[in-house]
């Protein structure tokens, strides 16, 4: 009954594209923090490509934002993606809610959304990047003491969550709420218009 | 913060991520969800007084219910997360529906025309139009909370199989209580109250799911 519904993997034509993403993610998912390094890498590259041409040449400032934007969200939302269906579908379909919603964001920049397929998109094309507009790091002072220093102390200072634990006299379960938590909130304030 | 950097600050210290979550969190709602929704059967309508002498009868509308839910199951798995194309996973649904009022059209058809009206909606307005949604309301908000940090990307149909799901599982819950044993008035009004539930939830789940 549920199989209906599934865009199986098998018996489809799939990229290499496809192919060599889905193994770096079905390897990150279970714990290989290298692969998952560079599955987000190779996302990055898509996205950067992805965003630049979708935005308008005034706006194109925002790509950069637009690539962390997009990639914080696939993080924070890695445990819903199914190995049985294609990554680029799943990650696209990330990338084109974030970029639709730039577009509700910036009335000026209001134009025509093409839900084109996502194939005509790969690109192996990795153009230098660019300085974002907003800097995720200075949106950490926007976030609760516990969580930003939980952030600043794991991902940035790359402590492990049990160092950070020991360092800031919580358990180590309070480390990976307040990390969890404060990424959240991180992707939420990068999103808002108002926060610079 | 240069991207490299977000990306090696995201990569790093990140475990192993359980697999199923998506579907573990929607199990867990929608059995919660029934539960409330049979509490409040016992407690605001009571179950039917005969229900001991038409138990048969009474499975045979919950069927309804466990059909229209897996109909509508795979819609909600697959816009429950980031997603594309939902079109493959209509399917079941829209087959559902078309093979209900299908149903409802034969019965009424083979129903002797003076038996007609009171085997439809019964002593005036069908009462399973708004108790079924009521029921639907507490569903509907544990498999909200399910899907919210699920991440899903087309609201407006998540929020129409939230609601879809939610009427189904409603309608379990409600046959027995419901006091109507006609397949038409079942076939009708039982896909009316589910419909109307995926209505109000496309409008209203679906603006809450923003994310």
């Amino acid at each position: 009954m549920l199989r209906l519904g599934r865009e199986w993997r098998s018996g489809r034509h799939v990229s290499a594209y496809e192919e060599g993403l889905h193994v770096l993610i079905t390897q990150g998912l279970q714990g290989d923090t290298a692969a998952y390094r560079q599955f987000l890498d190779r996302l990055g590259g898509m996205f950067r490509t992805f965003f630049r041409r979708k935005l308008r040449s005034e706006d194109v400032a925002h790509a950069e934002d637009l690539v962390q934007e997009t990639l914080l969200a696939i993080h924070l939302h890695r445990h819903s993606y199914d190995p049985s269906r294609r990554i680029t579908a799943w990650v696209y379909a990330i990338a084109r809610y974030k970029l639709i919603d730039h577009y509700r964001r910036s009335p000026t920049s209001r134009q025509f959304v093409p839900v084109d397929d996502i194939d005509d998109l790969f690109s192996g094309d990795v153009a230098d990047a660019t300085d974002p507009a907003r800097d995720i790091a200075a949106l950490l002072k926007h976030l609760p003491a516990k969580q930003s220093t939980a952030i600043r102390l794991v991902k940035l200072e790359e402590l492990t969550s049990k160092e950070a634990a020991q360092r800031m006299g919580v358990s180590e379960a309070d480390v990976k709420i307040s990390l969890h938590r404060g990424l959240k909130k991180l992707m939420a304030l990068s999103a808002s218009k108002d926060v610079a | 913060m240069k991207t490299d950097r977000l990306i090696d600050a995201l990569a790093h210290d990140t475990g192993a991520t359980p697999r199923y979550v998506a579907e573990r969190r929607l199990a867990i709602a929608g059995i919660a969800g029934l539960a409330v929704a049979f509490a409040m059967v016992v407690t605001v309508f009571g179950v039917r007084e005969d229900f001991g002498s038409s138990l048969t009868i009474v499975l045979l509308k919950a069927a309804f219910g466990v059909v229209a839910l897996a109909a509508a199951l795979p819609l909600l798995l697959e816009l429950a997360r980031p997603n594309t194309t939902a079109r493959r996973a209509a399917a079941p649904a829209a087959l559902f529906a078309a093979a209900s009022a299908a149903i409802a059209m034969g019965a009424f058809l083979l129903t002797p025309p003076e038996a007609r009206m009171n085997a439809w909606v019964g002593g005036g307005m069908p009462e399973c139009l708004y108790r079924i949604p009521l029921l639907a309301i507490p569903i509907a908000v544990a498999l909200f909370l399910a899907v919210r940090g699920l991440g899903p990307t087309r609201l407006t149909l998540a929020g129409a199989a939230i609601g879809g799901v939610s009427g189904s599982i409603a309608a379990i819950a409600y046959s027995s209580c419901c006091q109507m044993d006609t397949a038409l008035y079942v076939a009708s009004w039982y896909l009316a109250a589910i419909l109307f539930c995926s209505a109000v939830g496309a409008v209203v789940i679906g603006r809450a799911l923003k994310w």
